[in-house]
């Protein structure tokens, strides 16, 4: 035993000494943190402002539409053009967008805005709000209803779930739990795929540079494998240790030298969006005092040493799952260029599993969700946003599923260990040999 | 006594039998030189008793009892495909291995000492693998093989890879090796290096042990009688009075009028009957028996015996 933690902590020291290491854990922060300040300059930088005409075919304006009540902004400006323009016409013209303005569009749902260069979200979004406000108006005079009679039988639900047993604990959108499961999920993805990875070159690497068969004359390869797995998750958590902290480090002082920018949305609001769009934005935010009294809701409803648990349980059990593929992939090839065909088969699983997380939020106890939470290939990203859900009182806890699922992952990284393990013990010895399938399935029947 | 003994092992692989009632013995205190040409099954053997595989049948016993995982600690292994971590340093690297055999960190590091300075490598200690040259590497390896002072070592090839003067030396620590004490046990194709340091040998072809025992013994059985006569005189007074009883193989005139002749001994006559037969005609200055080198004896079993199976 104290050999396989010889091994673990020489994976271990070799693997944080190296400048790769290093570099990785200084730059992912960085890395994350930069995008999140270039999403958010790129959001800030100015944009062009576009000229939009509104050609009047059938002589609306005037009459029925007005052009002083089409409010421009700083990058949209309405310009009126009686009569029909040609394509010709326009493409010669001083403007940068055009919406040929006819009784027929009023009435129908989709509405044409030709364009030279494309419009961004956001520019679109300032249009339409003024024409839906503008033909509003004209259905109003055509029907005779009064704006104030519109106003007030205009209706707006938002649905909130209530559970019966918890009433007044729960207001809150579901979407959150699902996003947080969703969050975690993805993290133990990456984790398994880029440390996994890293298992399977240390095999490859002792396996071409033949210290393979001095080891294993010291230890049992299935130790020596054993202390790779290990060694590497020992690694990985400490970078995703260090992540967190140096993350939390950089944001505080991004936010410091940023200012109020990024903490309070109602100056990002008010910078750069037209009064319409940040109206919506604003009612969603509902005002600082709001938010923070949903959040401490939320933090109270959460169950966060269940979660944390859970996450850290799927977390290794899902990397020892894989790891152990990942390290006999390693042993029964050359090369880095062999492993593809044997790669497939360990990321569909998962790819799978986000497709099914999808549904998820929609319908947590169908089918697909629950037999992908129990299978130990897919229960590390499935079983996550169930988690995630469960964790925050937004669906009742599934102690039953829970239960099998964590039972067969652990089952499962067993099993695959062995299987493994079977491969690993022939493939490192092996060289020179093109691996098929079936050349595995071999080595398995060896005892 | 056996220190090591191997007893009908069997091992057979998917298409073929790696190796086919395999048995033998490595006296204590002794070198053992395991011959055979490529593929005959040494590896798959040195494998087994090295437990890195197992055998179909057969068992491997050590001290007269059956091995087992806590012998690694007595066995020092050196594969022929050498290998150490590239990046990892040298000193490093040499606790590394040495504590997988079970040495403290202290221990090692104070007998490496010892090693690098004899080996005048010193200076290679905070170097990483693969700033060494070959050769350099493969002495690095030789001292993590025999650091933990094994009762039993196992080197496959243990000269390959070294020039002239590195394989002597390595010749030389492994025959002060086993004058302290240690049982050797080598695979080589190097021929000379049997002669010259091995005690006993065995052969294998083709998964079988074609030939074995004490080296000095085995080049005893392929004397065939035949004698090395230098003398000058009448070459052809010579060749007459050999005319019965023996056979002139070769001969051969040297400079200063000397002559060498090789005879094979007919219908049992011995050196004696031989000089009576040419001391009349010529002056003998030598007469010495041709012993076959391990060359010619590997050459000419595995020849043999290659066409017996084929």
């Amino acid at each position: 035993m104290d050999k396989v933690w010889l091994i673990i902590s020489r994976e271990y020291s070799t693997r944080v000494r190296k400048k790769s290491f290093l570099i990785m854990t200084l730059l992912g922060p960085l890395l994350f943190v930069g995008f999140m300040a270039a999403a958010f300059f790129l959001t800030q930088s100015d944009e062009r402002s576009y000229q939009v005409v509104l050609t009047d075919a059938e002589g609306l304006f005037g009459k029925v539409l007005f052009m002083e009540e089409f409010e421009n902004s700083d990058f949209v400006k309405f310009n009126f053009y009686p009569g029909s323009m040609t394509d010709e016409e326009f493409k010669e013209g001083p403007y940068d967008l055009k919406v040929d303005v006819v009784k027929e569009a009023i009435y129908s749902q989709n509405l044409n805005i030709f364009y030279k260069d494309h419009p961004s979200f956001k520019i679109q979004k300032h249009i339409s709000a003024q024409l839906e406000q503008n033909f509003e108006k004209v259905k109003l005079a055509d029907n005779q209803v009064s704006k104030e009679t519109y106003e007030s039988i205009k209706t707006k639900i938002n649905l909130r779930p209530l559970d019966i047993d918890k009433v007044g604990a729960t207001d809150l959108d579901p979407e959150i739990g699902w996003a947080l499961g969703f969050i975690l999920a993805m993290i133990i993805y990456i984790f398994i795929f880029l440390y996994g990875a890293q298992v399977m070159r240390g095999v490859m690497e002792e396996k071409s540079s033949r210290i393979v068969e001095v080891i294993i004359s010291s230890v049992k390869p299935f130790q020596l494998m054993l202390g790779k797995i290990v060694g590497v998750a020992a690694v990985g958590l400490t970078q995703f240790l260090l992540w967190i902290v140096l993350s939390s480090v950089l944001f505080s002082t991004a936010q410091l030298i940023m200012g109020d920018a990024i903490a309070d949305p109602s100056t990002l609001v008010n910078q750069q969006m037209s009064p319409e769009v940040a109206s919506e934005m604003q009612a969603e935010w509902a005002g600082g005092n709001e938010a923070m009294k949903e959040f401490f809701k939320l933090y109270h409803q959460t169950n966060v040493p269940f979660i944390l648990g859970m996450f850290l349980f799927y977390f290794l059990g899902g990397y020892l799952l894989y790891g152990s593929l990942f390290a006999a992939v390693g042993s029964a090839v050359d090369s880095e260029s062999d492993t593809q065909q044997f790669m497939i088969p360990l990321v569909m699983p998962l790819v799978f599993a986000f497709i099914v997380a999808e549904t998820a939020i929609t319908n947590p106890d169908g089918a697909a969700v629950f037999w992908t939470s129990i299978i130990p290939f897919t229960s590390p990203v499935v079983m996550m946003i169930k988690v995630g859900m469960m964790g925050m009182g937004f669906q009742e806890m599934d102690y039953f599923s829970l239960t099998i699922s964590m039972l067969l992952l652990v089952l499962g990284f067993i099993g695959t260990t062995w299987l493994a393990a079977r491969i690993y013990r022939v493939g490192i010895l092996m060289y020179g040999k093109k691996v098929s399938y079936k050349e595995l399935w071999k080595w398995l029947r060896y005892y | 006594m056996a220190h090591l003994r191997a007893e009908h092992i069997h091992k057979r692989y998917r298409d073929h039998r790696a190796l086919d009632d395999v048995s033998i013995q490595v006296p204590e205190r002794s070198i053992f030189g395991l011959l055979g040409p490529n593929g005959a099954g040494k590896t798959s053997l040195i494998r087994i008793i090295n437990q890195i595989t197992g055998p179909d049948e057969g068992r491997v016993l050590i001290n007269g009892r059956p091995i087992t995982r806590e012998d690694i600690a007595i066995i020092g292994y050196l594969p022929e495909e050498r290998g150490l971590y590239k990046k990892m340093k040298v000193g490093e690297q040499a606790i590394y291995l040495a504590r997988l055999k079970g040495m403290s960190k202290s221990e090692a590091r104070k007998k490496l000492r010892i090693w690098f300075d004899r080996f005048g490598i010193l200076e290679w200690w905070s170097k990483p693998i693969e700033d060494l040259s070959k050769g350099m590497a493969q002495k690095v390896q030789f001292i993590t093989t025999v650091l933990h002072e094994p009762e039993l070592l196992i080197l496959d090839e243990p000269f390959s890879g070294f020039d002239p003067i590195n394989a002597e030396l390595i010749k030389s620590e492994i025959l002060r090796l086993r004058d302290e004490g240690a049982t050797v046990m080598l695979s080589t194709h190097n021929m000379g290096s049997v002669e010259e340091i091995c005690d006993d040998m065995a052969l294998i072809n083709k998964g079988k042990v074609i030939l074995e025992g004490k080296v000095k013994e085995v080049k005893d059985r392929f004397k065939e009688e035949v004698y090395d006569v230098f003398f000058t005189g009448e070459v052809l007074g010579f060749t007459n009075a050999l005319w019965t009883g023996f056979e002139l193989l070769t001969k051969e005139t040297t400079s200063d009028k000397m002559t060498k002749a090789r005879v094979r001994m007919l219908d049992g006559n011995h050196v004696n009957e031989l000089m009576e037969a040419i001391m009349p005609h010529v002056k003998v200055n030598e007469v010495k028996e041709v012993i076959p080198s391990m060359n010619d004896i590997f050459i000419k079993v595995v020849t043999n015996s290659t066409q017996d199976n084929g």
